[in-house]
């Protein structure tokens, strides 16, 4: 509990590959994940359909967690349900909904069923969504929960409590990969970049980020990481948002905490002729941008409702899988050879 | 929620009324047992709506709180503090998940009888001693 988060000295990371996304990451290939938001109906067509969209493309696919504090279909069962299709979802998990027994049965649930990526945020506030009056829960912040995913890792409960059927079997070590958010766009910036040294010190992995419209601000908050170190350990995917018009901006600029949204990106798709083309185009720049930084390892594409944009982006930003280099992983993780 | 902490010997009591008479109007003070103000700049986390204990959300912005606009970050109002106290180290380490068992005692209290480290951390109980203080339910599984 004493070490301290920027200690260069982090221990290398000793377990097996745990899934196609760490493989891809590991043999530093640039990364490429999508984002599906379940839907509010109880059917999971929508879903598949989204999902034939970005299997071939996309490394591994984000299922959102009651995004912006509004009820839809659990992110485990859309998780199991992509594992049944042949995917590889990221199973996002938030301290607003469950408490710290809440957090480690769904988490052993999910890996039981095959899920082997899960990403840990603290969550938007309740407030945020269709039912402000309910209980937030935040047992636990996002770097507890890091802390105590990490231990499951390695065999052992929060509270101490042994992974094993009864006491002469062996411990079981449920392996997978452990990510974590971080904002850019957070002041003060400084302390955004702390937490990410703390989320290390915790144990995670991977870092996807808030989307990106302000590029030269990820250019600073990764200078700062490289600076310290942070990326070595951590791989840093970038969040990325095709839009489809201006409107979608002006709202996130407005109303949706924690993102920077520049005058000009919202002028230029203002002005757009074909405001969709815009969209992709302005999504391509920015990948290209991002991906000269150094310390990224890959990007995050949230595109809401706009799964059909992804392969268009990918590919004309030359991201497609052999473009990467990492059809060899996929098709590998198909025949069941993931690590 | 947590009435049942609020059944407390009178000695308890009365240091619970002291340390909410010095912390509730300083520091906005919840009462959570297992006081972080000497590692948190002067500046209570618990007042966080999310009530976080190891530094701001990804919606702190101009210093404000994406919850209550109108209201500062208090993970921001630590940073400025802690600089100006030059505590910044103290704000690299990891501080633990809230023990709920503690909500609503003093921290004064806990600290006396070992139940919360210097530092402010919960200690897990001994299992064979008598359960001390206010409600020790959960402490066996």
């Amino acid at each position: 509990m004493d070490n301290k988060a920027s200690d260069t000295q982090v221990s290398p990371v000793s377990r097996p590959c745990a899934s196609t996304l760490e493989r891809v990451l590991r043999d530093r290939k640039f990364a490429v994940t999508a984002e599906i938001v379940p839907p509010r109906v109880p059917n999971l067509s929508v879903v598949g359909k989204k999902f034939e969209l970005l299997r071939e493309v996309a490394d591994a696919i984000n299922i959102t967690d009651n995004a912006s504090a509004s009820v839809k279909i659990c992110s485990l069962a859309v998780c199991a349900y992509l594992v049944q299709q042949g995917g590889e979802p990221v199973f996002q998990v938030t301290a607003r909904d469950r408490n710290r027994l809440a957090l480690q049965s769904d988490l052993i649930g999910a890996y039981a069923l095959g899920v082997r990526n899960v990403f840990a945020v603290t969550g938007d506030y309740i407030n945020m969504g269709d039912h402000p009056a309910g209980k937030p829960v935040y047992d636990m912040d996002s770097v507890h929960i890091i802390q105590m995913f990490d231990k499951i890792r390695k065999g052992y409960m929060d509270s101490g409590v042994e992974l094993r059927s009864t006491p002469k079997t062996p411990l079981v070590q449920p392996n997978f990969f452990l990510g974590a958010a971080a904002n850019p766009f957070g002041d003060p910036m400084p302390f955004h970049v702390l937490k990410v040294a703390k989320k290390r010190l915790a144990g995670a992995d991977f870092v996807q980020t808030q989307c990106t419209f302000d590029v030269p601000r990820v250019r600073d908050f990764m200078a700062m990481v490289v600076d310290k170190g942070y990326h070595e350990r951590l791989h840093f995917m970038i969040g990325i948002m095709p839009v489809k018009s201006a409107r979608p901006l002006e709202f996130m600029a407005t109303e949706v905490p924690g993102m920077r949204v520049p005058a000009e990106t919202i002028a230029r798709m203002k002005g757009a002729q074909n405001p969709e083309e815009e969209g992709i185009q302005m999504a391509v720049e920015t990948i290209q941008q991002v991906r000269e930084i150094p310390g990224v390892s890959g990007i995050h594409l949230m595109t809401v409702s706009w799964e059909a944009v992804v392969p268009e982006v990918l590919k004309r930003a030359g991201l497609m899988p052999e473009q990467r280099g990492v059809s060899e992983i996929h098709s590998a993780a198909k025949s069941g050879n993931a690590s | 929620m947590f009435f049942n902490v609020k059944a407390k010997p009178w000695y308890i009591r009365l240091v619970d009324i002291g340390e909410q008479f010095a912390k509730v109007p300083m520091f906005d003070c919840s009462m959570c047992g297992q006081c972080v103000l000497r590692s948190t700049g002067l500046t209570c986390p618990m007042r966080c709506p999310k009530q976080m204990r190891n530094g701001p959300c990804g919606g702190s912005m101009n210093g404000k709180c994406e919850v209550f606009p109108e209201r500062p970050c208090i993970w921001n109002l630590i940073w400025e503090r802690s600089a100006m106290l030059g505590w910044e180290e103290k704000l690299e380490n990891i501080n633990p998940p809230v023990d709920w068992r503690l909500w609503g005692t003093p921290s004064w209290w806990n600290l006396l009888t070992g139940r919360i480290d210097g530092k402010g951390h919960a200690v897990e109980p001994k299992k064979e001693s008598e359960p001390s203080q206010t409600n020790s339910g959960g402490t066996t599984t």
